[in-house]
C-alpha cells in the first residue's frame, strides 16, 4: 500500500513551478507526485516505501527550489488524490521563475515524468546560443514520454529521461531534427570518452560545412568590400559597363551595374550561406520563440531584400543598396561560429587528457601462453602481466610479484606506491621497475578510469543554477531586441526628421539611416555569449578540477563549492588515516592478553568499522586463530556483540557497556588517560557481566591535514570535526589538526550527523561535508556540498557532489578555490556577454554602428567569453603540491 | 607551451575578427552610401561606338538645328543647350527619337544667346516620351546621356 507524504518547498510561485517539483520529484522511481501547491509551499508524493530525503532534496533543488529549512522533511499524510484539472500553462507573472515551456496536458506530463524510466543522452548539432537551447528543450520536453530534458550548450548534448514504452530513442532524434537541429545518439555503454565519438564525427562535419560556407561567403564578400573603395567603385561598374556594351550592344548604366554586380555577389551568400539562419528562424516561428537564427535572418534580410527592391523596383532605382551589409553580415556570423566551435573544442580538453592515458594493448595469460591483446579485449577474471615502465592496462588485484607503481596521473601522489600480492592496481597506472601478475576485476567502462571520464562528462553536461540566470535573460532577449529594432527604425524615420537639419540627409534619406540603425539594433543584440558565459567556464572548470584528482560530478557542486561558509570533516579516514593501530591493551583480573584480544578480534572480523581493521590486523601479526561468530549483530555508534566459542561478548564503548549492564567504574581513570592522548578506547565485556578487558587503538592524523585546515581557517571557512568518538579522544585528534575545541562534533551517532549539518545550515551558512563511509552518506547528502574521498566507500563518492581522489585533504581547499575562480569566471563571462549587448545597443540605436560592424562585434562576443573561459585553465592550487601538474 | 601557443591563436583569431571589422568599416565610411558618382566621370548610359553615334555637319540657325545621323542603342532624345564655358547650358531645344538610326533630324530652338551649342544624346529611360531630367539632380535622373569611350555624345555646334 502505497503511503504519501508531504514535503515542504520554498521557492515557488507559480504553475510552472509547480510543474518542474512535479517533473522532478516523479523522476524519483517509484515516487508519484500527487500534487504540488506553489500558494501554500508544499508538494506531495506517493511510494511504497518512504523515498530518501536526499534524493527528494536532490530533486527539489534540481528544480529551482529549496525544501523548506534546507532540510527535507518527509511528513506522512493522509492524501487523496483530487480531481484533475488543467491548469493555465506559465501563469508566472512575477518573473521569478524558471522559464518553461507550456505543456500540452499537465496530466500527461506528470504521467510522463512519472513513467521515465530510460534516459538517453543525444548529441546535438547545430546549436548556436542558449535560445536555440531553449527551443530545443522545449521540444524535448512536450513530447508525450518525456519525463525531462536537459540541454547543455557548451558541450551539445541533451539528456533526456522518457518512458521507452511511449517513444524511442529515434523519436527523440527525429523531434530534434523537426526542429531545426542536427541530433545522433550517445552510446553511453561504449568505452570510456567515446560515447560522443558519433557527436563529435557529426560536428567535424557539420564545422567542415561551415567552413567551406565561410570560406565560400568570404570569396564573395571581399569583392563587394572592394566595391564599397570610391576609386573601385567607379571604376568597376565602368569597365563592366563597357565590356556589356561592346559585348552584347545596347547602353548600360554603371550605377545599375554596380548594383547588379553587388546583386550577383550578394544573393548566393544570403540564399546558400544564410539558408541555415532562415531554417532557424524558421523553426524558431514555428514554436513561437526566437533564437540567433531569428536575429540573423531579420538582420540581414532587411538589409538585403531593401537592396533587392532598390535594384529591381523602377521606382527605387534611384535608391542605394546595402548587399555588403547582407553579405559581410553573414559572413562574420560564420566566421563567430567556427571561432567558437574551435574554442569550445578546448574546452573539453581535460577528457582528451584523460582518455590519453589509457593503454592501448594488454598483455594476459591465455591457455598458459602470453598475448598481447588489445586492451577492449581484456576480460574480467584474465591474468595481466604487467613488465617494468608499462602502463597497467585495466583495474585488478595483484596475484603474484610486487612493484611500485606510480599512480600520479589518477591521484596526483607523486610517491610511487608499493604493490604486493593483495593489493589493487588501477588502470592507467605507471608501473615502475618491477614486475608483476594480476587478475583483471573491472574491465571497459567499469575501470576507474572509465567512471571517471564519465563522471566529468556528466558533469561538463550539467547545467549549474547560475545558468538559469542566462537562460532567463535569453528567453526574453529576441522578442525584446526586435521590439526595440522596430522602435529604432520607427523613431529614426518619422521623429529624428523633425529635429535634424536637413543637410544631415545629405547622403542618405530618413528611411535609409532608420533601416541601417534599426538593423545594427537587432544584429548586435544577439543573446549568444551570453548562453556560452556559465557552460565553458563549468566545463573547464570541472576539466581542471580532474586534472587536480579533484572530480566535481555537476555544476551545481562546482558553483556551490564557492558559497561554502563551514566544512564539516568526518575525522576517521578523512582528516585522519583511517587505519588505526592497536597501541594498549588492560586487561581486568582473571583476564589474558590473547584470550580477550581473540575475543575482540572474532567480534571484529564480521565488522566494517575502521578500527575494526586496527584489531584484525593486530591478530594477523601474532597469528591468532580467530573463531566463528554466532549472532553477530553491529549496533551502530556503540560497537558490535556476538558469540564467541559460547561466551557472549560486547566489544564496543561506554555506550554499549552501559546497555550491557557491565561496570567499568574502575577502569574509568585509566581510559580516561589514554582517551586524553587521542586514542579510542574499546571495552571488552563477557557474558554481560563484567569488564575483561580494554583495547586502546590510535589514529593518527593524516601529514596534510593540518596544512589543510590551517588554509581553509584563514579563507574564512569555519572548520568542524565530526566523529562518534568521545570529546577528549575527538578533541585530541582536532587540537593537532588545528580545529578549536568549540568545533568539535563528538559522540555524534552516524544517524545524527545529518543533523549536525543541518544545524549549521540553519545558521545560513552553506556547509560542506566530508567523509569516506557510509555512515557519511547521510550527512554528504544533507550538506549542500558532498565532499567524498576517494578511498571511501562507492555509496558515498556516489552521494558526494566532490569526490577527492586522491584523499589529501588540500584538495578540498583546491576546490574551493576552483569553484571560487570558476564563478569568479562566470560573473565576468556575464559581464563581457552583457557588456556587448547593453552598450552595443545603445550605439546602434543611435545610428553609431554599421550593421555589418554589429555582426563582427556580436562574433567577437562570443570569442571573447569563450577565450575569457579558457584562461581558467591558467588555474594552479594555492597549496604547493609534489605532483601538481 | 601548448597553453600559451593555444592562447595565441585563439587571441590571434579575435584580431583577425577586429581586423576585417576595421577593414569593413574602412570601406564603409570612405565609400559614398548613396551610390552617386562624380559629376566629372561617366554618370549617364555606357555604349559602344558603333551603337551611339551623333553626325553634325552644318551651323544651327536661332530658330532650327539639323542633326544629319544619329545612332542610339536605345528610344533617345536630343538635347540642345547654349554652352556654358564649354558646359552644357541652358536647355534650348529638345527632339525625341527612335532607337536605331535617325537621318536629318530637325530640333526647334528658342532662346538661342550663346554662338556656340552643344547637342548631346540622352535615353529615354524614364517615362517614355518625357523628358526626365533634372539639372538640380543630373544623376538621379532616369534619361542621362550616353557616354561613349568615357565621353558623353555630344557635338558642339556653331550658331549662324
Amino acid at each position: 500500500m502505497a503511503h504519501t507524504y508531504r514535503v515542504a518547498i520554498d521557492g515557488m510561485h507559480c504553475h510552472a513551478c509547480e510543474r518542474l517539483v512535479t517533473m522532478n520529484l516523479s523522476a524519483i522511481p517509484g515516487v508519484t507526485v500527487l500534487t504540488a501547491d506553489a500558494q501554500e509551499g508544499f508538494a506531495v508524493i506517493a511510494a511504497e516505501t518512504e523515498p530518501d530525503p536526499a534524493a527528494v532534496k536532490a530533486a527539489i533543488v534540481a528544480a529551482g527550489f529549496t525544501p523548506r529549512g534546507g532540510v527535507v522533511t518527509l511528513e506522512e499524510v493522509e492524501w487523496e488524490l483530487p480531481e484533475p484539472t488543467v491548469q493555465e500553462p506559465d501563469a508566472c507573472d512575477t518573473g521569478a521563475c524558471p522559464v518553461v515551456p507550456p505543456a500540452p496536458d499537465p496530466a500527461i506530463m506528470a504521467a510522463s515524468a512519472a513513467a521515465a524510466t530510460s534516459s538517453a543522452t543525444l548529441g546535438i548539432i547545430g546549436m548556436t546560443c542558449s535560445s536555440c537551447q531553449a527551443v530545443i528543450e522545449r521540444t524535448l520536453q512536450r513530447m508525450p514520454g518525456v519525463g525531462s530534458a536537459v540541454v547543455n550548450l557548451a558541450n551539445e548534448t541533451a539528456t533526456v529521461a522518457y518512458d521507452p514504452h511511449t517513444l524511442s530513442v529515434d523519436d527523440l532524434v527525429a523531434a530534434v531534427r523537426a526542429a531545426g537541429y542536427d541530433a545522433v545518439p550517445r552510446d553511453e555503454d561504449a568505452a570510456p570518452g567515446t560515447a560522443g565519438d558519433a557527436q563529435r564525427e557529426a560536428q567535424q562535419e557539420h564545422i567542415r560545412g561551415q567552413k567551406r560556407l565561410f570560406v565560400f561567403s568570404l570569396t564573395l564578400s571581399i569583392p563587394l568590400l572592394l566595391l564599397m573603395v570610391p576609386s573601385i567603385m567607379e571604376s568597376a561598374p565602368l569597365i563592366v559597363s563597357e565590356w556589356l556594351a561592346e559585348t552584347f550592344g545596347g547602353a548600360w548604366d554603371p550605377m545599375m551595374v554596380f548594383k547588379y554586380i553587388s546583386f550577383a555577389l550578394a544573393t548566393p551568400v544570403q540564399l546558400i550561406a544564410g539558408a541555415q539562419f532562415y531554417r532557424g528562424f524558421w523553426h524558431a516561428l514555428e514554436r513561437r520563440t526566437g533564437n540567433m537564427d531569428t536575429l540573423v535572418a531579420i538582420g540581414t534580410s532587411s538589409a538585403y531584400f531593401y537592396s533587392l527592391a532598390a535594384t529591381f523596383v523602377p521606382a527605387l532605382m534611384g535608391e542605394p543598396v546595402f548587399f555588403e551589409t547582407s553579405a559581410l553580415l553573414l559572413t562574420f556570423v560564420i566566421l563567430g561560429k567556427l571561432l567558437e566551435a574551435r574554442a569550445k573544442g578546448k574546452t573539453s580538453d581535460a577528457i582528451k587528457k584523460l582518455m590519453g592515458l589509457q593503454a592501448k594493448t594488454a598483455r594476459v595469460v591465455r591457455d598458459d601462453v602470453e598475448i598481447d591483446v588489445p586492451v577492449e579485449q581484456v576480460l574480467a577474471g584474465d591474468v595481466v602481466v604487467v613488465r617494468p615502465g608499462e602502463k597497467v592496462p585495466v583495474d585488478g588485484v595483484v596475484t603474484e610479484g610486487s612493484s611500485a607503481v606510480d599512480e600520479s596521473m589518477l591521484t596526483g601522489e607523486s610517491i610511487p606506491v608499493e604493490k604486493r600480492e593483495g593489493d589493487t592496481v588501477i588502470g592507467a597506472t605507471l608501473n615502475k621497475l618491477g614486475s608483476f601478475r594480476f587478475r583483471a576485476t573491472k574491465v571497459g567502462a567499469e575501470t576507474a578510469l572509465a567512471q571517471i571520464v564519465k563522471l566529468v562528462e556528466e558533469a561538463q553536461g550539467s547545467k549549474a543554477p547560475v545558468q538559469r540566470f542566462a537562460d532567463r535573460i535569453s528567453a526574453v532577449f529576441v522578442p525584446v531586441v526586435v521590439g526595440l529594432a522596430v522602435l529604432t527604425f520607427l523613431v529614426w524615420l518619422l521623429v529624428v526628421p523633425r529635429f535634424v537639419d536637413p543637410s544631415f540627409y545629405a547622403e542618405a534619406t530618413p528611411f535609409i539611416k532608420a533601416l541601417l540603425a534599426g538593423t545594427a539594433v537587432v544584429v548586435i543584440a544577439c543573446p549568444c555569449a551570453l548562453g556560452l558565459a556559465t557552460p565553458t567556464a563549468i566545463m573547464v572548470g570541472t576539466g581542471k578540477g580532474a586534472e587536480n584528482g579533484i572530480l566535481i560530478k555537476s555544476g551545481e557542486a562546482l558553483e556551490t563549492a564557492y558559497k561554502i561558509k563551514a566544512i564539516i570533516f568526518d575525522k576517521t579516514g578523512t582528516l585522519t588515516h583511517g587505519t588505526p593501530v592497536v597501541t594498549d591493551i588492560e586487561l581486568a583480573d582473571g583476564h589474558d592478553t590473547d584470550r580477550v584480544f581473540m575475543l575482540a578480534a572474532a567480534l571484529e572480523r564480521g565488522s566494517e568499522h575502521p578500527l575494526a581493521e586496527a584489531i584484525i590486523a593486530h591478530a594477523k601479526e601474532r597469528a591468532m586463530h580467530l573463531p566463528q561468530v554466532e549472532g553477530f549483530a553491529a549496533i551502530p555508534g556503540h560497537g558490535v556483540e556476538g558469540t564467541v566459542d559460547g561466551t557472549r561478548v560486547a566489544f564496543g564503548n561506554r555506550r554499549l557497556m552501559a546497555a550491557e549492564g557491565i561496570d567499568i567504574a574502575r577502569f574509568e581513570e585509566r581510559i580516561n588517560a589514554l582517551e586524553s592522548g587521542g586514542k579510542t578506547v574499546m571495552l571488552v565485556g563477557v557474558n554481560g557481566a563484567k569488564l575483561a578487558g580494554i583495547i586502546a587503538v590510535a589514529d593518527t592524523l593524516k601529514e596534510n591535514s593540518k596544512e589543510a585546515i590551517a588554509r581553509l581557517t584563514k579563507i574564512g571557512v569555519e572548520v568542524y570535526m565530526i566523529t562518534g568518538d568521545n570529546r577528549r579522544t575527538a578533541e585530541a585528534i582536532a587540537a593537532q589538526a588545528g580545529i578549536v575545541p568549540d568545533h568539535v562534533l563528538a559522540e555524534v551517532l552516524p544517524e545524527h550527523k545529518a543533523e549536525e549539518v543541518a544545524k549549521l545550515q540553519s545558521r545560513g551558512l552553506t556547509v560542506a561535508m566530508v567523509g569516506d563511509g557510509i555512515n557519511d552518506t547521510p550527512a554528504l547528502a544533507q550538506a549542500d556540498v558532498g565532499i567524498a574521498m576517494g578511498a571511501g566507500t562507492d555509496i558515498a563518492m556516489e552521494t558526494g557532489g566532490i569526490v577527492l581522489i586522491k584523499n589529501d585533504l588540500r584538495d578540498v581547499v583546491t576546490a574551493i578555490e576552483l569553484s571560487r575562480a570558476t564563478i569568479k569566471k562566470i560573473h565576468q563571462n556575464f559581464f563581457w556577454a552583457l557588456g556587448y549587448n547593453s552598450l552595443g545597443i545603445p550605439v546602434a540605436a543611435l545610428g553609431l554602428l554599421k550593421p555589418e560592424l554589429a555582426g563582427a562585434a556580436m562574433a567577437l562576443s562570443s570569442v571573447s567569453v569563450v577565450t575569457s573561459s579558457l584562461l581558467l585553465r591558467r588555474f594552479r592550487p594555492s597549496m604547493s603540491k609534489g605532483a601538481a601538474r | 607551451m601548448n597553453h600559451t601557443s593555444n592562447c595565441r591563436r585563439v587571441v590571434l583569431a579575435a584580431l583577425g575578427v577586429l581586423t576585417v571589422g576595421a577593414l569593413a568599416l574602412g570601406g564603409c565610411t570612405i565609400a559614398s552610401t548613396d551610390g552617386s558618382h562624380p559629376a566629372d566621370g561617366v554618370w549617364g548610359y555606357v555604349a559602344a561606338a558603333d551603337a551611339a553615334q551623333l553626325e553634325i555637319s552644318g551651323p544651327a540657325t536661332a530658330d532650327e538645328l539639323v542633326v544629319d545621323r544619329v545612332l542610339s542603342p536605345g528610344d533617345a532624345w536630343l538635347v540642345v543647350h547654349l554652352n556654358d564655358s564649354g558646359k552644357p547650358g541652358m536647355r534650348v531645344g529638345l527632339e525625341r527619337i527612335d532607337a536605331g538610326e535617325s537621318l536629318a533630324v530637325r530640333i526647334a530652338l528658342e532662346d538661342v544667346t550663346t554662338d556656340k551649342l552643344i547637342v548631346a544624346v540622352h535615353a529615354d529611360k524614364g517615362v517614355a516620351g518625357e523628358f526626365d531630367f533634372s539639372m538640380d539632380d543630373p544623376m538621379g535622373s532616369p534619361d542621362r546621356p550616353y557616354f561613349v569611350d568615357r565621353a558623353e555624345l555630344a557635338v558642339v555646334v556653331d550658331v549662324k
